[in-house]
């Protein structure tokens, strides 16, 4: 991201510290990554340790260093997705998408990640692709799902 | 415009009203996080679509969750002079129908569960609505004690008038205008309200010491991450009832002093969060938050803070690093944040279910709050029931009610005939309790005698085809995957107990290693920093006492008991 | 003094001790792993747990960071305290099996073998290096990756750190030993050319203008030498004990020495080329409270000597001036919800206004900084408590806040008076239109 804009969220949260989960997440949502140049500048610009920005960067998982994919497609292995069936759906997913967990495809059109949990647990298996989560899933519905993703992405 | 006086409350009061029982047909769609994953949002645009096209006078609003997010997504019609009309499952064909029998003066009856007869009920019976029960005679609704939950998808969520009209926003009143902070902190304390977030803390004890603590600058943080997996019950409020929630704030800040509150949300929770930020805008036009609240001289704001996606910032010292922008490793206590907080300052922690007591116990009054619940522990629990059950929800009764009741007579007990081998209470810390154990009372004292806990309140029922080895293995995975790295006893010692239950599931271990296990697990307990640590080997060691059998199969075999594994 | 049972011993300890110093004093060893003498405790090891009685209630508490209370019962060597140890000790040594301190840790606590599949770590995670490099040397070159079971300690993507000074004292913590510096840092210092290479005791704030001669031999170099001499101990720690606060005291006033002063009392720090100002807590304490305040809107225009905002409380107002010259970017928007921040946390959260400065170079001429600041404060206490005696007999304590109703109780003609010798500060002619909060929304 360029100097600029970083200079503006930064400056947005009135240059403190506290802030800087929200910078992250700011700076992450435009960019779909967390990179040297974009770190480095955060951390001068709040005038903080480099290696203390990378630290949290690495600590909490909304946050990531590698390109994350246009597509976040986030699976949700809590307890009650977990006996609902999540497994059969995480593994339709790996195979349609033919990655695994943590990784992105080679187009970088997908990404895919387990989360725990979100907030949906009557609703058990649920996936979200970025913002839109889709609920009551089994191996047919995210298939059906996941086509018609790849389709209007096209 | 801002409320500045009881004639400015009385006003707003009157247009919620006139929102809630409109001169002409309202629909409302329920748009929180489960209805949108539902589709409740192409639903909303068929309806303005079809609007559209016809020309029909027809109100288009939208209501938060009820906390039965399998009857989503939910439809509420209001008609003048009608109880309104509580749809469920709906479907845009079903929608479609409802809009046409509204313009044809008619009442749909596919799909409609119950009527909602408050805050006043409508006094014509109404013809062809005699077969259709009240909310609260409905299931599954009924035999709960909805007192938190009462206006969560019933209401909009955004609109304070409606809010208003519900009674909301009269404990602030009451309490800026008649009470003074130690008066607001001696019912807290009268109520007996424990804190609902998993430690059952005394919340008025808190407040109390907070409030006495030297120093100018306090804080209130609102504990909404919610990690427990199976919870929700934290969003169903924030999503369906925002400003009993703020009005909870307002009302700690004023008894402890405190001019500063922060809602530290789930990162997970993205609707939520947009959703909070409106909110919050509404309650400054309102003059609900900023400066001069309801008129007075009390001045607080309020902000949201998203966090990363750890479960560890659930803890209220980690979280208040993670807020300071430090990595979420819990603190060492001696120092209490009620003395040294965030940023050094007293701070209070508190979770979203706790602080939205906090309005009904001023309104209503301690005692009111204390005849409700057991001996020791007091009020309403929102008990999330998930798994393998018929109908899974947020069910809000007293302390104290028997576990068995909840699972069976209201969430229907298992589905397919199947009985139940184990139910964990107080996810994820909680101990699998054996189907012939469940005859419990649900409060902190007889949880704890049976060496269980209740927790935030979550009950996970696992039926006869579930493989306790492996569930117990996933909550591993769980502890390993979130724990913050700072102590040996949780990061080596759970991280070995995984690695020792993985060679269990395979076959691969002896029954030494389950004494191994019990050995990790008592230093992990007794050891650890914070209670991640501590907990986490309570429902492992326990589920070795009390499923030995399935353990046995096997290491010796490295075979389920059961015949599909 | 405060007096307790350390193993059925009877010991005595002043405020502020840690169950732990005492212990060692008393002649009992706890062992323990992440404690340093000269760093806050961390408490991740959990070694040194120990039993404490309060109150009737028995708990496990680290022993490092416990404060020494009254009448507790301390037991430092129960049955479970040993078999907890034995497991701790078992667990670092399946994590770091070939390094020589957790072997003979393990030994000391009768553990000759782990039970667990073993890793190869040379690191047992106990943070001093990351403490040390940011705390004590403030550099931050090194900090903790990951959490739970993938955490270590590492510099951003692996790569070799440009923050690094090469002071070494990350190596000289660590228990283990296994905390070396890359070699390439210190290359990299020596290979600067001579005007450009600093000696690290410049670098950390010791000693203002040294460069190095030595070419990074420190072992050779005079003032190292005498470091070691002189304090017996490695450099970094004497650093430690004589930085200055960042913050002090004059009299009763507290003073930031992080940022410029003006003689209306308007202070001004400098934040990435725009210029932060709020009111000073000389001013906070004589005004008490802010309960309200009128600001000028985003965009005006300022030149040094105009009305920049007023503050009310106590019934009473200040109207402070503009320092400097430039345009208004920013009003802090929490002290509109909420503009008693300002009499909370003036010097942080309650600051007031961003300027983007016409003159950098000639606003910090003209403004106080460092010595000059404490000199003028100190001078303004004096003129200030001479003052109140003069104009009410009044004698103001030296040594305490003024209190917080002193506004309300002089009379509005002394107000004025101390508005005008203090605070006024305008030039002839000022053109800025100030307004309420609610007019600011």
């Amino acid at each position: 991201m360029e100097k600029e804009k970083i200079e503006k969220i930064v400056n947005k949260h009135r240059n403190e510290k506290s802030a800087i989960l929200a910078i992250l997440h700011e700076v992450q949502a435009e960019d779909n990554q967390l990179n040297t140049e974009s770190l480095r500048y955060i951390a001068q610009l709040l005038d903080v340790p480099y290696a203390n920005v990378y630290g949290l960067v690495t600590f909490y998982s909304a946050f990531s260093t590698d390109k994350k994919g246009k597509t976040l497609v986030r699976a949700c292995d809590g307890i009650s997705c977990h006996i609902s069936g999540a497994e059969e759906v995480v593994e339709a997913l790996k195979s349609k998408l033919n990655i695994e967990i943590g990784q992105t495809t080679w187009d970088e059109a997908f990404g895919l990640e387990k989360v725990r949990c979100l907030g949906l647990c009557s609703i058990s298996p649920n996936v979200s692709f970025n913002d839109k989560t889709y609920s009551n899933l089994n191996k047919e519905k995210i298939l059906e799902i996941l086509q018609k993703v790849m389709g209007d992405s096209k | 415009m801002k409320i500045k006086n009881r004639k400015d409350l009385d006003k707003v009061k009157d247009d919620g009203m006139k929102s809630l029982f409109p001169k002409s047909p309202q629909i409302s769609i329920s748009m929180s996080t489960c209805g949108l994953a539902l589709g409740a949002d192409h639903l909303f645009q068929k309806l303005t679509e079809e609007k559209e096209k016809t020309g029909v006078k027809i109100a288009l609003r939208q209501t938060g969750c009820s906390g039965f997010c399998n009857l989503e997504p939910i439809l509420i019609v209001r008609l003048p002079g009608k109880p309104g009309l509580l749809y469920t499952n709906v479907t845009v064909k079903k929608t479609l129908k409802i809009l046409h029998d509204i313009q044809q003066k008619k009442i749909t009856t596919e799909g409609l569960l119950c009527t909602i007869n408050s805050p006043a009920s409508i006094d014509t019976p109404d013809i062809g609505l005699n077969d259709v029960p009240d909310y609260n005679q409905a299931y599954p609704f009924k035999h709960q004690h909805r007192i938190l939950l009462k206006n969560c998808g019933i209401i909009d969520p955004l609109s304070v008038p409606e809010y208003v009209a519900m009674e909301g926003y009269s404990a602030l009143y009451k309490a800026l205008c008649q009470m003074r902070p130690e008066d607001v902190i001696k019912e807290v304390v009268e109520s007996g309200l424990r804190g609902r977030g998993g430690a059952w803390f005394p919340t008025g004890f808190k407040w109390d010491m907070a409030s006495k603590s030297s120093g100018d600058e306090k804080f209130v943080i609102c504990n909404a991450d919610e990690g427990d997996p199976g919870a929700y019950k934290d969003r169903t409020i924030m999503e369906g009832n925002p400003f009993k929630l703020f009005e909870g704030i307002v009302l700690a800040g004023y008894a402890i002093g405190s001019h500063h509150g922060i809602i530290y949300l789930r990162e997970e929770y993205h609707h939520t969060f947009e959703f909070l930020n409106t909110a919050i805008e509404f309650a400054k036009q309102y003059g609900l938050l900023g400066k001069n609240i309801l008129g007075s001289e009390f001045n607080f704001s309020l902000n949201i803070v998203r966090g990363g996606g750890s479960y560890v910032c659930g803890e209220e010292t980690a979280l208040m690093d993670s807020l300071e922008g430090e990595v979420g490793d819990p603190r060492l206590r001696p120092p209490f944040p009620i003395e040294k907080g965030l940023w050094a300052r007293p701070t209070i922690v508190n979770n979203v279910e706790t602080l939205s007591n906090v309005p009904l116990i001023i309104q209503n009054g301690g005692k009111w709050f204390a005849n409700i619940g057991t001996e020791k522990a007091k009020g309403t629990k929102i008990l999330s029931v998930v798994g393998n059950v018929k109908h899974p929800g947020l069910y809000e009764v007293p302390l104290g009610t028997n576990l068995k009741q909840v699972i069976f007579e209201m969430a229907g007990g298992p589905f397919n005939g199947k009985s139940i081998k184990a139910v964990q209470v107080g996810s994820p810390f909680g101990t699998f309790i054996p189907a012939d154990k469940l005859d419990v009372t649900l409060d902190p004292e007889s949880l704890k005698k049976m060496g269980s806990m209740i927790g935030s309140g979550v009950i996970v029922v696992l039926d006869q085809d579930t493989c306790i080895v492996d569930i117990l293995h996933h909550l591993l995975t769980f502890f390993v995957e979130e724990s913050c790295g700072k102590c040996v006893p949780c990061r080596e010692g759970v991280s070995r107990m995984e690695e020792l239950m993985i060679e269990i599931y395979n076959g691969r271990a002896t029954i030494n290693d389950l004494n191994l296990l019990n050995e990790l697990g008592e230093t992990a307990r007794d050891f650890s920093l914070c209670a991640l640590g501590g907990g986490a080997p309570a429902p492992i060691l326990n589920g070795i006492k009390d499923f030995k059998k399935d353990f046995e199969a096997h290491i010796k075999t490295g075979k389920c008991l059961l015949p599909s594994k | 003094m405060i007096t307790f049972t350390i193993d059925d011993k009877k010991v005595s300890a002043e405020e502020g001790a840690t169950v732990f110093e005492v212990a060692r004093e008393a002649g009992i060893e706890i062992p323990h792993l992440c404690y340093h003498k000269d760093m806050e405790p961390y408490g991740g090891c959990r070694l040194c747990m120990v039993e404490i009685t309060e109150n009737g209630f028995t708990r496990l508490h680290p022993s490092c960071a416990f404060p020494v209370k009254k009448n507790i019962i301390v037991k430092t060597d129960t049955e479970r305290l040993r078999k907890g140890r034995k497991i701790i000790a078992e667990l670092l040594l399946a994590r770091c099996p070939n390094v020589d301190s957790v072997i003979n840790l393990a030994e000391s606590l009768g553990v000759k073998e782990a039970r667990f599949k073993k890793m190869d770590s040379d690191c047992v995670l106990c943070g001093q290096c990351v403490r040390v490099c940011r705390n004590v040397a403030k550099v931050g070159a090194i900090d903790f990756i990951n959490r739970g079971k993938k955490r270590y300690v590492g510099t951003p993507f692996d790569l070799p750190s440009d923050e690094c000074i090469g002071c070494g004292s990350c190596h000289y913590v660590c228990p283990t030993g296994s905390m070396n510096m890359e070699y390439e840092n210190v290359l990299r210092w020596r290979n600067l050319p001579g005007t450009l290479r600093k000696c690290r005791y410049m670098r950390m704030g010791f000693i203002p203008h040294k460069l190095c001669p030595n070419n990074f031999q420190c072992w050779n170099c005079e003032l190292d030498q005498r470091m070691e001499d002189l304090a017996k101990t490695h450099p970094i720690f004497i650093l430690k004990h004589s930085r200055s606060e960042e913050k002090e005291t004059i009299g009763h006033f507290e003073i930031r020495l992080d940022r410029f002063y003006h003689e209306g009392h308007v202070w001004v720090k400098r934040i990435n080329g725009l210029m932060r100002l709020g009111i000073d807590d000389f001013t906070r304490q004589i005004l008490g409270t802010v309960s309200d305040m009128r600001l000028p809107f985003i965009d005006t225009v300022l030149e040094p000597g105009d009305t920049l905002f007023e503050i009310s409380g106590n019934e009473r107002t200040l109207l402070m001036y503009a320092p400097l010259g430039g345009k208004i970017i920013n009003i802090n928007p929490d002290i509109l919800d909420n503009p008693s921040l300002v009499n909370m946390a003036p010097y942080e959260r309650g600051w007031i206004l961003t300027v983007e400065p016409l003159d950098i170079p000639r606003a910090s001429r003209e403004l106080l900084s460092g010595r000059s600041a404490k000199e003028w404060l100190k001078l303004e206490s004096h003129k200030f408590h001479e003052f109140i005696k003069k104009e009410t007999g009044t004698d103001l304590p030296l040594d305490k806040p003024i209190p917080k109703d002193f506004a309300k109780t002089v009379s509005k003609d002394t107000w004025k008076k101390i508005h005008k010798i203090f605070f006024i500060r305008k030039k002839k002619k000022n053109n800025v239109k100030l307004f309420r909060i609610e007019d600011i929304h």
